[in-house]
């Protein structure tokens, strides 16, 4: 039972793809990053419900008003319509993690939002608005630097973080992250969507395929280097069902991520005093969705034996350890920070 | 307490710094600076004094510094109260002003007054004030209103020009009207007259003609695709070998410089928003932002590079035709330069008082 006064912290991932939360009081969840609204009485007849959320809406997205409300891991600026599905993602995260019922009951709640790199002030300023009301205070938090908090990796270290609107990295040296210490690339798992999408349609000009059933492809079949096996899909060209090898175009697509990834990567520990630099790279932490990617590990390992060899580790929880990390902070943080930093 | 619990309290001591700075709409690392300042005093008293006086002497500040949070309704704390106590409070969101008397005022903490004539302090006198493109090299256009880029940049660069002057500023122009100067010459300009800031105008032209706004741009390297086509294009005819670029491209990371230009940058956009926003509501700060613009690489004081509306914007270039606009434009840069040159001033007197 709820007290008056009681104060429950949470660390929330609001990723492009998923959006993650996990609490002080234990609970994890995660939901694929769309909202959407039925277009009309009779969609909203047949769904029953006036909003839906993640895998659910994506299912039904021929009878919704669909939104991605995050695009490269920022809010969308300019749209009404996505201000409205962040805040409506951000209050069904909470409501799955039991946290607004809470609040409701007197619970003081306090959240670490974790964004991109290089968002932006007024980006990050568009999340500050969005959890305006749902919480109590709030903290805004480059997202790789959390990870780096929750894993404990605070000096010599990089956080190499492959989500699907944005790869983040952020050099750990021992101080607060300054905008040299972190980078953000566009180069992501959507990107990588994009560049098999354009690869099909240059092989089969007529091919019909929206870009929901192209990334369902990689999350099944990505790979980088030998192929695991054939990847063999089925999809209308030219209205006809047919089924296609896309091995070659799915290889090429996900390859073309490694080299701007392990460019910026060596970039900014070549940027490392030069004395840790070897710690740096002995010390690479490998998170996001997109990093899971068969192969990726791999291709930026041997990237790194050019310049005297180096040790990537992948996190074991890449759903969570953005999450997490946020929560970590937000449970050191000192309650005279939390007065200072309203919700 | 061990090392690593002094680490992290000193990582969250920078993330709760860096979201208060976002909520007061401040420069980046204000907070950090006010308090390294406010230390560096602590430690003057206290070798100037020595034992016991320094002793007295740190009391009594911490209890002016107590005393100033408390007075002001706020919990006691260290960060708020380096921060009042300071004698320089970068403008809040909205409160930027084009009326310089204010922002005096908001930046000395002295009663509103009339222009000083050496407001612009003296470690900022020399300007170098860039309006970009010229002669045959009109810039963007909007050929059916008869809008060129190179025309506007000139129009705001003599306003501001006639602010800096006013305020007891040398300018010096880079170009002398409509004419064509390769970049190679402007950066020579800048450098030989030894100046103190670069300022370059600039019109943006942004391929959804929807978006508007302002950006400004220090010098850097980047991987966004758009600002990489931005920064060729503006370095069409610049002057400069390519083995001229990559040399000068390295050399940004050797100084401060680059820090220096980013603070600028940082101030010139606050005050283009907090000026322009009343007149242009849905105006857009794009932010500041890094690229490799050849004539900032090429310069060797704190430069930057304000693309200062958007042309292809049919709203923004009908308020660009307006005189009125154009002033604004310039007063807003003005105030910027005047922000960022009071914060040098104020942190050199930090650092000797």
């Amino acid at each position: 039972m709820t007290e008056k006064g009681q104060e429950i912290l949470i660390g929330i991932d609001l990723g492009t793809s998923q959006s993650a939360i996990s609490t002080s009081t234990g609970k994890k969840h995660v939901v694929a990053s769309y909202v959407g609204w039925p277009v009309d009485a009779v969609a909203r007849k047949i769904l029953k419900k006036d909003v839906l959320f993640g895998q659910e809406a994506v299912d039904n997205r021929t009878m919704l008003d669909l939104h991605r409300p995050l695009e490269r891991g920022l809010l969308k600026e300019g749209s009404e319509k996505d201000q409205q599905a962040i805040r409506e993602l951000l209050g069904h995260l909470m409501d799955l993690a039991g946290v607004s019922e809470e609040r409701n009951k007197g619970a003081k709640v306090r959240a670490v939002v974790g964004v991109p790199a290089e968002a932006l002030r007024v980006n990050k300023q568009h999340v500050r608005d969005a959890m305006r009301g749902f919480v109590d205070g709030l903290i805004i938090v480059s997202e790789p630097f959390a990870v780096a908090y929750g894993l404990d990796a605070l000096l010599h270290a990089i956080v190499v973080d492959v989500g699907a609107g944005t790869t983040d990295f952020c050099v750990m040296r021992g101080r607060y992250p300054t905008e040299e210490d972190q980078r953000t690339l566009t180069n992501a798992g959507d990107w990588v969507d994009e560049q098999l999408a354009k690869l099909l349609k240059e092989r089969h000009p007529g091919i019909n395929v929206s870009i929901h059933t192209v990334r369902g492809w990689k999350e099944k079949s990505s790979f980088m280097g030998a192929a695991p096996n054939p990847v063999v899909v089925s999809v209308p060209i030219a209205g006809k069902p047919s089924e296609i090898d896309i091995t070659e175009e799915m290889r090429q697509a996900c390859e073309a991520l490694g080299p701007p990834v392990a460019e910026t990567m060596l970039d900014l520990i070549a940027a490392a005093e030069s004395e840790y630099q070897e710690q740096v790279r002995n010390n690479v932490i490998l998170a996001g969705g997109t990093s899971a990617i068969p192969g990726f590990g791999a291709y930026l390992a041997n990237s790194l034996s050019e310049f005297g060899g180096g040790k990537i580790r992948k996190v074991k929880d890449p759903v969570f350890v953005g999450a997490d990390g946020g929560l970590a902070l937000a449970t050191d943080a000192p309650k005279s920070d939390w007065e200072k930093l309203p919700g | 307490m061990s090392a690593e619990h002094r680490l992290k309290r000193q990582l969250l001591q920078g993330l709760t710094e860096e979201n208060l700075e976002i909520i007061r709409n401040q420069p980046r690392g204000t907070i950090r600076r006010q308090r390294m300042a406010r230390i560096q005093r602590i430690r003057r008293v206290v070798l100037a004094s020595g034992g016991t006086l320094g002793v007295i002497a740190i009391v009594l500040l911490v209890i002016g510094i107590d005393s100033a949070a408390s007075s002001n309704g706020n919990p006691t704390d260290f960060t708020d109260a380096y921060f009042l106590a300071s004698d320089m409070t970068p403008p809040e969101a909205g409160e930027t002003s084009n009326n310089l008397s204010n922002l005096t005022e908001m930046l000395t903490g002295s009663e509103a007054r009339a222009i000083d004539p050496a407001v612009i302090p003296l470690s900022v006198r020399r300007i170098v004030v860039d309006p970009g493109h010229g002669g045959i090299d009109s810039g963007t256009k909007l050929d059916h209103w008869g809008m060129y880029e190179s025309d506007l940049t000139w129009d705001i660069a003599i306003r501001l020009r006639a602010l800096l002057e006013r305020a007891g500023s040398q300018v010096i122009m880079t170009r002398n009207g409509d004419e064509k100067v390769s970049v190679q010459a402007r950066a020579e300009i800048a450098n030989q007259s030894r100046a103190d800031l670069f300022i370059s105008i600039h019109v943006n032209w942004l391929p959804n003609r929807e978006s508007r706004g302002f950006e400004t741009y220090s010098a850097g390297t980047t991987v966004d695709p758009f600002l990489k086509e931005l920064a060729a294009a503006e370095n069409t005819d610049s002057g400069f070998s390519i083995a001229d670029t990559r040399r000068l491209l390295d050399g940004i990371y050797l100084g401060v410089r680059q820090q220096e230009s980013q603070r600028l940058a940082e101030w010139v956009g606050q005050a283009l928003y907090g000026t322009l926003r009343t007149k242009n509501p849905e105006i857009v700060n794009r932010g500041v932002r890094k690229a490799p613009f050849a004539v900032l690489v090429a310069t060797e004081m704190p430069a930057i590079l304000a693309e200062v509306a958007c042309l292809s914007n049919d709203r923004e270039a009908r308020l660009l035709a307006l005189p009125k606009y154009r002033q604004s434009i310039a007063e807003a840069l003005f105030t910027g330069i005047q922000g960022y040159a009071l914060e040098v001033s104020a942190a050199e007197k930090g650092d000797t008082t």
